[in-house]
């Protein structure tokens, strides 16, 4: 399954594409939250409603994309597992919580969207050997997210001042339905390009230094070593630096990476004591493939 | 990014969790997210004692701890939650209309009302019918229970 092409995605990239939420509007039932008062537009664009349904979608886009992989037991251990790792890093409390899903594709990818969703590939699966070391990928993902990642990617596209702008013309010229479907525009737009960003272009490098130091952090406030997590990084970027076709083969991060982690780990052992309840979870989980 | 980028892409983060992060004793908060739980302990491994929902105020008390603030609801009951759930912004009901009349000329009330919601995805889904929301509805609902969660934690000798 780790083939040439399991490679060409191999970038811890990850999305929080958080965002331009114009904020308010709720989803409860009636009575009905339509307002919010006392901010400034910049600070209602980031609340978190409407970062959840923009992420809701990029994640139906990104599932789209690469399949759904239904492995229940395997998902449901991801959840158990990433929850567990939520409560230790800085931004555990999303809209609805975090979700934890399997993509359907050998290629190695990790995605976090908006609001919390998290969506590991089954080749990500493949190449991990230990609950640590998936400990570790998850937790970068969460860093991630914990460090709004996804803001950044936003300013660049210029989408925040595109919502600006919108407020201000559909104030001026439209009523509630024209509103509604001004804003359904501008969501589209953020999804696009969300999705673009994730699946195509990736973090910076400073972007991904700092998702590596946030997962150093949540792995060891969960009782993680961090050690496992180096050496999966260690790992995949060997070989993908031994596949021509990989991105990773050129890229210059990679290295900066390694070193960084090795810094902020202490080159930490991974040997010792491991406990055969967290080894026979994870064979369960991971290694063992629903039948049929 | 440049410096410049880098500061305001700071500065947004700061305005949303820096402003309740600074909240004083005896401030209203409201919570931000559609639902969380007020716990006994500063700790997500604690016994929830409530569940408070989207736009219920609290008042933080003093001996709040880091990113614990410790809170009262209107009805007396006290607790800890997580300051990543509230908002110092007040969030005002308004029962009712779907696509409630908008002042003309004034962009950023407009805004207030109208952000990503329930009813954006709606009509997003509505020229997207292929992509499966069904599927994000079921692993909502599959978000494990604390004491699952403990559980898995006690189990791997992580706590």
């Amino acid at each position: 399954m780790r083939g040439r092409h399991a490679w060409k995605g191999v970038v811890f990239s990850l999305a929080a594409l958080v965002a331009l939420q114009a904020c308010g509007g709720g989803n409860l039932p009636p009575p009905r939250w339509e307002r919010v008062e006392g901010a400034t537009v910049s600070q209602r664009r980031f609340l978190p409603e409407g970062e959840h349904y923009l992420g809701r979608a990029v994640a139906a886009e990104i599932i789209a994309r690469y399949g759904f992989d239904t492995d229940a037991g395997a998902r449901k251990y991801l959840a158990l597992l990433g929850t567990y790792l939520v409560y230790a890093n800085e931004l555990p409390v999303t809209y609805r919580n975090y979700r934890f899903a399997v993509l359907a594709t050998p290629e190695i990818r990790a995605f976090s969207t908006p609001g919390g969703t998290v969506l590991l590939s089954r080749g990500l699966l493949d190449a991990v050997r230990s609950e640590e070391e998936l400990a570790g990928v998850i937790a970068h993902e969460l860093g991630h997210l914990q460090n709004k990642d996804g803001i950044n990617s936003v300013g660049r596209s210029k989408v925040t001042s595109i919502l600006t702008a919108f407020g201000t013309l559909a104030a001026s010229f439209v009523g509630g339905g024209g509103l509604a479907a001004a804003l359904l525009q501008t969501f589209e737009g953020a999804v696009d390009h969300a999705v673009t960003d994730l699946v195509n272009k990736g973090y910076s490098q400073s972007q991904e230094l700092a998702a590596d130091e946030a997962a150093v952090r949540i792995l060891r406030g969960a009782g993680y070593k961090a050690g496992p997590y180096l050496d999966f990084s260690r790992r995949i970027f060997a070989e993908a630096m031994a596949q021509s076709a990989s991105p990773l083969s050129t890229h210059p991060s990679s290295a900066a990476r390694i070193t960084a982690l090795e810094k902020s780990t202490g080159r930490e052992s991974v040997s010792g004591h491991a406990s055969p309840i967290r080894e026979r979870r994870f064979n369960d989980a991971v290694r063992t493939r629903p039948s049929g | 990014m440049s410096l410049f980028g880098r500061r305001v892409a700071v500065s947004l983060v700061l305005a949303v969790f820096g402003a309740v992060s600074i909240a004083a004793a005896g401030e209203t908060l409201y919570v931000q997210v559609a639902e969380t739980r007020l716990r006994r302990d500063a700790s997500f491994l604690s016994p929830s004692t409530a569940v408070l929902v989207f736009g219920e105020s609290v008042e933080k008390l003093s001996g709040s701890a880091g990113s614990w603030f410790r809170v009262s609801r209107s009805r007396g009951a006290e607790g800890w939650v997580h300051a990543s759930a509230l908002t110092t912004m007040r969030l005002v009901l308004k029962a009712g209309e779907k696509d409630a009349p908008v002042p003309t000329g004034r962009a950023e009330p407009t805004l207030a009302g109208k952000g990503f919601s329930a009813e954006t995805e709606g009509d997003f889904k509505a020229r997207n019918p292929a992509l499966d929301f069904a599927t994000l509805d079921t692993l909502e609902r599959e978000c494990p229970s604390d004491d699952a969660v403990l559980q898995f934690a006690r189990e791997g000798e992580l706590r």
